[in-house]
């Protein structure tokens, strides 16, 4: 669990470049460690907004061609952690994209600092930003970069799977999975698929009257037709029930269970760790 | 005369046809819907649009006379259907068969319209963003279309009922489908958009049966491929070169030519030096296969964003003494190209509109001046819509010329260095348009001799797409929301109708019970930045049917 923050501080315009010039200030007189480390992630901060923020919210973040004003009066009403979340998982509703894929946890709560101090809110270093993955132990992350790397690459989940907008869309999104689910209930749903089903990802099995058999999920049934998809080839298709000879509920989930398999232990804990850190 | 009694008996006349329809039942004839013969032979049948650009030509001429130069002041609107969507491109071609009217909507929607009232016998939903859709496919008594989040959707043309729905690519990472679909024998072809978000351009075909995938033609090739060594490093991974609008087909080379789009980063050539080949360029496929026969690349390392998408016109033409086969296309960086379509050797690029940026060598291939390749700003004609976009265009076979809606506007480009993000703008830079607001025309060239026949201005960029007929007329709307009749060896305005808003859709043309009717979509949509300085239109969806009224 996340320790409960406290409320951001409000500040006038005048505070916050005040709050800004302090920072450097402070780095200038060589200041004890915090401080350094405050101002280099601001530094890193600014270039990540550059890059990822000036086109749509303008060169302070007051508002661009597409996107509104981040540093009006409501924006110092949210949480560091509010805004975190909403770079990582975007605005879809408004048209702002997920960076969560493109950006690393470390990086965005960098990203926060910045855009703390544009709106002139006093800037904790990432660092301090205790709720971050930033500041889970090094050991911990390099175990979660190992194991996004796998959910990627041989775990084959991003086949199916989608975090962050980013990956298959064929089976349920994974993005907030580690909120969702325990370590266990995660690890079960791996290796036992069949037990537990998501609701809209059950499949049937459908028998032709030519003889071929199909297993698929399914959607829309009406007295007559009934439509199945195919993960291999990404297809819906509706089927006739005239054409059919048998539909049953398939008991068995369409994911493969044996995905752990190519895994040795070492990697399943990161594959795990990767998971259970999606909150 | 536009008078009510005379509206009233042409929809008088469509009733009829229609309750003919009904007592005929199921003739043999109205199950098959559209055959393969059908598809093969529609260049010679009046009554039928069943391919995007009409037929596998591409040339939307029609061989129907019924309009013609003497009557055509009797041209009325019958109905008009309001699709209740009034923002965004309303760019439709309909696909009209056995007296039956299908249109889509910039919302990815599918109706079929009654062609006696233009009400919807029904209309399937897509539950899409509004976005661009330029129309539908047929093959037998299926119809085909993209959406705006890449998928591929078959329907069953008598009830609606969607047969099966494909995903072609993850719209999240800005794949597109915005083209109609094009059939060749038993498949169904897309070409894919999105390469100012930086995707990965291809072109597919589905079995137009079970909607499987035959076959993945790249646009961009992967590192070792053929190709592949006009690219740098992993450029080619998010190397753009989509594929919008619809190919053409000529059966009896068994040839299918599909134009492409830009390289991604559209403006910054720096991080994809090299030619960037399949972008910007015609490429010939065996249909059966997705295998490259030749290409012919128009605009090689570009920096403008003229996505030469535009259709390959398929014609047969005496050019230097010899009766050829070739390809006419306008294309968007300036210049008609002319190609012999059996292997792709250029014959002839000639400039349609203001060109400045360079001069084509013997083999076709423009050579950028200097000045501008040294420099960091570049100033250029066309501008970065191009001198022409997506609109149709249209050849007749009777006057020789192709017939080319045009804009006009010079831009400036600038390119910055940017990072690809998935499903953002990965542009590279920016494009700012001169000052005077952009100009347009229909130029009307004698693909013969480049020779530019007639012109008219249409007091404003050229976002209407253009039909020619056998009744030696030109039909095309434009920005003023004009569709207009032109003589079409002289450019003569011989009849004109003002429908509301700009027009940004090509006119099609087809039989209903043994007549001539012109359908149009009459829409105001995007135009890029292309349209600043000009007066504002009003906005509406609208969907119209015109047919000649009483003398």
């Amino acid at each position: 669990m996340h320790p409960p923050l406290s409320r951001s501080r409000r500040a006038s315009a005048a505070g916050r470049r005040l709050a800004i010039f302090a920072l450097a200030a402070l780095a200038a007189m060589g200041h004890p460690a915090g401080a350094e480390a405050a101002t280099k992630s601001l530094a890193a901060g600014r270039k990540l907004f550059r890059q990822y923020c000036i086109p749509c919210h303008g060169e302070t973040g007051g508002g661009g061609g597409m996107g509104p004003s981040i540093v009006g009066e409501k924006s110092l009403e949210l949480e560091n952690r509010d805004i975190f979340q909403t770079i990582r998982r975007g605005r879809a509703e408004l048209g702002m994209p997920a960076f969560g894929s493109g950006i690393a946890p470390q990086q965005i709560a960098k990203l926060v600092s910045y855009v703390r101090a544009l709106q002139g809110v006093e800037v904790e270093g990432a660092e301090e930003m205790e709720w971050t993955p930033a500041a889970r132990p090094k050991a911990e992350l390099e175990r979660i970069a190992r194991g996004r790397d796998l959910f990627a690459g041989r775990a084959r989940c991003s086949e199916c799977h989608s975090i962050f907008d980013d990956g298959g869309m064929v089976a349920p999104d994974l993005t907030e999975i580690g909120k969702r689910m325990s370590w266990r209930q995660i690890r079960n749903a791996i290796v036992n698929p069949s037990d537990e089903i998501a609701p809209d990802y059950r499949a049937k099995e459908i028998v032709t009257k030519a003889g071929s058999t199909i297993l698929g999920w399914y959607r829309e049934e009406t007295p007559d037709t009934i439509q199945l998809f195919d993960p291999d080839e990404d297809l819906w298709t509706t089927y006739f029930k005239r054409d059919l000879q048998s539909i049953r509920d398939a008991t068995e989930s369409l994911m493969p269970s044996d995905l752990l398999d190519p895994l040795n232990e070492t990697e399943q804990r990161a594959l795990m760790t990767f998971l259970t850190s999606l909150d | 005369m536009h008078t009510h009694s005379n509206q009233s008996s042409l929809q008088l006349l469509l009733a009829a046809v229609v309750v003919a329809i009904a007592l005929l039942g199921c003739g043999s004839r109205e199950d098959l819907g559209v055959t393969s013969e059908d598809l093969l032979t529609a260049q010679d049948r009046p009554d039928l649009w069943v391919h995007y650009g009409r037929d596998y030509t591409s040339r939307r001429y029609s061989p129907d006379d019924q309009i013609n130069r003497e009557n055509v002041d009797r041209l009325e609107p019958v109905w008009q259907y309001d699709i209740g969507v009034d923002y965004g491109g309303f760019e439709t071609s309909a696909i009209v068969f056995d007296d039956r009217i299908y249109i889509t909507t910039q919302r990815g929607n599918l109706l079929r319209l009654d062609p006696a009232t233009g009400k919807p016998i029904w209309e399937w939903e897509s539950g899409r963003r509004v976005g661009q859709n330029r129309g539908a496919a047929v093959l037998g008594k299926r119809i085909y279309m993209g959406t705006i989040d890449a998928h591929l959707v078959c329907f069953d043309a008598d009830t609606g009922l969607m047969l099966w729905d494909r995903i072609v690519g993850d719209d999240r990472a800005g794949y597109h489908l915005t083209g109609a679909p094009l059939v060749v024998d038993d498949k169904v072809i897309v070409g894919i958009g999105g390469a100012e978000e930086g995707i990965r351009g291809f072109i597919d075909a589905y079995d137009a049966e079970t909607g499987k995938r035959a076959w993945r033609f790249w646009v961009v090739p992967a590192p070792g491929e053929p190709g592949s060594e006009t690219w740098e490093g992993d450029a080619w991974v998010h190397g753009g070169g989509s594929a919008w609008l619809t190919g053409s087909y000529d059966p009896e080379l068994h040839l299918l030519y599909w134009a492409t789009g830009n390289p991604a980063p559209d403006f910054d050539g720096e991080v994809r030096k090299g030619d960037n080949l399949f972008t910007n360029s015609i490429v010939a496929l065996d249909p059966d296969t997705g295998k490259l026969v030749w290409h012919f690349q128009n605009t090689p390392h570009d920096l403008f964003d003229w996505d030469g998408v535009s259709e390959p016109i398929l014609i047969d033409e005496t050019i230097g003494g010899r009766r050829r086969k070739v390809i006419v296309q306008a294309n968007r960086n300036g210049y008609v190209y002319v190609l012999d379509r059996t292997d792709g050797t250029f014959l002839s690029a000639t400039p349609y509109t203001k060109v400045d940026w360079a001069v084509p060598d013997a083999n076709g291939k423009p050579v950028m001046k200097p000045e501008l390749v040294r420099a960091k700003v570049r100033h250029v004609w066309p501008g970065t819509v191009g001198g022409t976009n997506w609109p149709p265009k249209a050849y007749s076979p009777r006057t020789h010329l192709i017939y080319i809606p045009s804009i006009l506007r010079g831009a400036t480009f600038t390119s910055r260095p940017e990072i690809y993000q998935r499903g953002l703008l990965f542009m590279g830079g920016a494009a700012r348009y001169d000052d005077a607001p952009a100009e347009g025309s229909i130029e009307a060239m004698d693909v013969r001799t480049g020779e530019i026949a007639w012109s008219f201005d249409s007091r404003g960029p050229n976002w209407g797409g253009l039909l020619a007929t056998a009744g030696g007329l030109v039909f095309g709307g434009a920005f003023d929301g004009k569709l207009r009749a032109f003589n079409d060896e002289t450019g003569e305005v011989l009849w004109e109708f003002q429908t509301g808003t700009g027009v940004y859709a090509p006119p099609t043309t087809f039989r209903i019970g043994g007549k001539q009717f012109l359908g149009l979509a009459s829409g105001y949509g995007f135009m890029g930045d292309a349209t600043s300085g000009l007066p504002k239109q009003p906005r509406q969806g609208i969907y119209y049917l015109f047919g000649l009224g009483d003398d």
